[in-house]
């Protein structure tokens, strides 16, 4: 039933293409056929449980995790071909704290980066440090998951790469620094153009941000798709049922979730809603209540789908 | 003119902040020819996409409720007389409130009632 | 997004340059302590001389040291502690910053051993510097000549090519594994229990074909200052003396130096994660 979510999406100029990416980690498969697509200029959500395999699909695109098969392009650029070149073009915050080297001294270490980095905008990145408030005396190895987490974002962010691949930006964060923070990836792109890839446990804060969304479980793309279409498909019907109602046939989409009280059924669909409330309607009972979605309660129905 | 977008609010983005625009203008917080914060002034104080505001300005100006001044930014429409707009926020109210009754099994005569009661009653305890 | 638009990777001078600035950033404090233990040695070597000549007659006078390739035997070891410094809290497992870098990850990797290794060699000339000076100070006391003279050339080349080797051999280790200390450390003990068990159970010759790693006509001895067991010749007496051979480590030094040198490759061209 779940394969009649979409997984592909429409033609388009894509800053991430992965086609059928399948890894291994001894004989746990962390990966299984995955083809990520994400649209120049998209900010792309992805979601999914804890070791569902998002953080080795950005890695494959850093060329840090080789796929044992399949491709993965980025601008055009194979991601183990030309790597060196495709990181020049990308902005990282990884999900480990310890990134950077723990004995540098924070200011020390974003001169670092910016030298490898041509790109590099000093002015950009004092204002980044000022607004993270970032103790540039300090060293990498004594700072707090938080603080060391504004100092990636820092270093992602001050070169202006085309494409931003964050995993967990905001993990570790105090609740207004998350906010800041996000309120930092607004201005980031609207000064640049940018492709961002993020994933996140917090998803309701990206509701605003995120174009874009691909859902990964176990390793497999169980759905992948614009908001547009996520708000155009993807609703939740509340029917009023009489006693004794046969229920009905079979509904012209995916049923995501299907949740049955006495006299009240309320059903998660995927598909279109004036044929669902049709068939809902015909088949005896009352549609009460059609809403769309928010963004973190559409994860979840993507995510646990049960019938 | 403060603008701000209802986190329970399922629809999308830019329909919210075209709908708080239209607030604004009906309110008189956005007076005639007033400015409008920049595309990405209002993307980061709502921490939304700024695809997102572009496409509401968008369809601001489509709907002839602000014009664009060439490198200088967007402004609200001067007055508009035809009460076009606050027709619309009643149309949006009368839909947000049929579609609770109907949620909530009433018809829309109970819920006209209702509303009548309420506020006649309302009138009459601030009047004591 | 057409390639025009693409930023470019930095340069490789770029690079090196900045690996050799971190690497010595990273080295400081190894730097200090190598300065100081410097300063102390040649401040009990002058004072232990400038004694003797005080309390003994002048038939018992020593300067303290001659040179010769031996000399550079504690750069040797020094070099050998010196790659944990050069990848600091960065066993392959925690490195996946330095290959997130826009730069290929074998020649990076090459880069910070590269940079690891110009600073060993200005270590290594700030130590002959101490033991030139000490050579002509230690004289001014004792009123004799300095001994120098009598070392040949390829003994001054050893003061550089001895930390090198040192710096490789443990680099490989370092670079390859997560556990480079037990490979160090677990390879020189199992090297002398197997050449100990080999000699308990009565099997001298392997003990002795196992042995000629270390001291063989080519093994690392050889290779390091020329201390062959078995000397192929000798060209003087002075050398004589010490058991020195400049041909073996004619041919022991590149021997080892080029080995070690692919291994290092090696290990930095292998993919992990």
């Amino acid at each position: 039933m779940t394969s009649c979510l979409p997984t592909r999406l429409r033609d388009g100029e894509l800053a991430v293409d992965t086609r059928g990416i399948t890894k291994r980690f001894g004989d746990q498969v962390a990966l299984n056929d995955v083809t990520l697509q994400v649209p120049t200029g998209a900010v792309y959500l992805l979601v999914g449980p804890n070791g569902a395999g998002k953080s080795t699909t950005l890695k494959v695109l850093l060329d840090l995790v080789r796929a044992e098969k399949g491709t993965a392009e980025v601008f055009g650029l194979d991601t183990r071909e030309r790597a060196p070149e495709v990181r020049a073009n990308i902005g990282y915050v990884p999900e480990r704290p310890d990134w950077g080297y723990g004995w540098m001294r924070v200011g020390r270490l974003l001169e670092h980066h910016a030298l490898y980095y041509p790109t590099w905008d000093p002015n950009y990145a004092a204002r980044l440090a000022q607004k993270f408030e970032l103790r540039l005396d300090r060293k990498m190895g004594v700072l707090s998951k938080g603080q060391a987490r504004r100092v990636h974002l820092t270093m992602a962010l001050a070169h202006r790469p085309p494409l931003l691949l964050l995993d967990e930006p905001t993990d570790g964060l105090d609740p207004f620094m998350r906010d800041e923070t996000l309120g930092v990836i607004a201005d980031h792109l609207a000064e640049s153009p940018t492709t961002v890839v993020l994933s996140t446990h917090h998803v309701e804060e990206v509701e605003g941000l995120a174009d874009h969304i691909g859902v990964l479980r176990n390793g497999e793309l169980r759905a992948q798709m614009s908001r547009d279409d996520l708000n155009a498909n993807l609703r939740r019907y509340r029917v009023e049922v009489p006693d004794g109602w046969s229920g009905v046939a079979a509904l012209n989409g995916t049923v995501l979730r299907r949740v049955a009280a006495p006299r009240e059924v309320q059903w998660t669909v995927w598909g279109p809603e004036a044929e669902i409330v049709q068939k809902l309607s015909g088949s005896g009972g009352t549609v009460r209540e059609v809403v769309p979605l928010s963004l973190i309660d559409a994860t979840l129905a993507l995510l646990n789908p049960n019938d | 003119m403060l603008i701000s977008l209802d986190p329970q609010d399922t629809r999308p983005i830019y329909i919210q902040i075209v709908d708080e625009v239209r607030r604004a203008l009906v309110l008189g917080t956005l007076a005639p020819d007033g400015p409008l914060p920049s595309v990405r002034d209002l993307a980061v104080k709502l921490r939304v996409n700024p695809n997102t505001v572009s496409q509401a300005y968008r369809e601001l100006e489509r709907q002839g409720m602000v014009y664009v001044r060439r490198g200088q930014g967007t402004y609200a429409s001067p007055g508009q007389t035809d009460g076009t707009e606050r027709r619309t926020l009643a149309e949006g109210v009368a839909q947000r409130a049929l579609h609770d009754a109907r949620r909530n099994g009433l018809g829309v005569d109970e819920l006209i009632d209702a509303i009548r009661n309420y506020n006649r009653q309302r009138k009459h305890e601030e009047s004591l | 997004m057409t390639s025009t638009s693409l930023h470019p990777t930095p340069s490789s001078r770029t690079v090196a340059t900045e690996q050799f600035r971190a690497v010595g950033l990273a080295l400081r404090t190894e730097m200090i302590l190598f300065i100081c233990a410097l300063i102390l040695f040649s401040a009990l070597i002058i004072g232990n001389t400038i004694h003797g000549v005080q309390t003994h007659p002048p038939e018992h006078w020593r300067t303290g040291f001659t040179y010769g390739a031996p000399v550079a035997t504690p750069l040797f070891l020094m070099a050998l502690l010196i790659p944990f410094g050069v990848w600091r809290a960065e066993d392959p497992s925690r490195r996946a910053y330095h290959w997130s870098m826009p730069v290929a990850r074998g020649p990076h990797t090459i880069a910070k051993v590269f940079a690891g290794w110009a600073w060993l060699m200005i270590a290594a000339a700030v130590y002959l510097l101490f033991v030139v000076a000490l050579a002509l100070i230690l004289p001014t006391i004792t009123g004799e000549v300095s001994r120098f003279g009598d070392a040949a050339v390829w003994e001054w080349i050893v003061a550089f090519t001895a930390p090198t080797l040192g710096y490789l051999l443990t680099s490989i280790a370092v670079i390859g594994s997560d556990h480079a200390w037990r490979w160090v450390g677990g390879l020189y003990i199992g090297y002398w229990v197997l050449i100990g068990c080999l000699f308990a159970f009565g099997m001298q010759d392997a003990a002795q074909a196992v042995r000629t790693i270390t001291d063989g006509a080519y093994g690392l001895n050889a290779a390091m200052i020329g201390a062959g067991r078995d000397a192929a010749s000798v060209s003087s007496a002075h050398m004589m003396v010490r058991g020195l051979s400049m041909s073996n480590w004619l041919i022991a030094m590149p021997l080892w130096l080029v080995g070690s040198g692919i291994a290092v490759t090696i290990a930095s061209y292998r993919h992990r994660e």
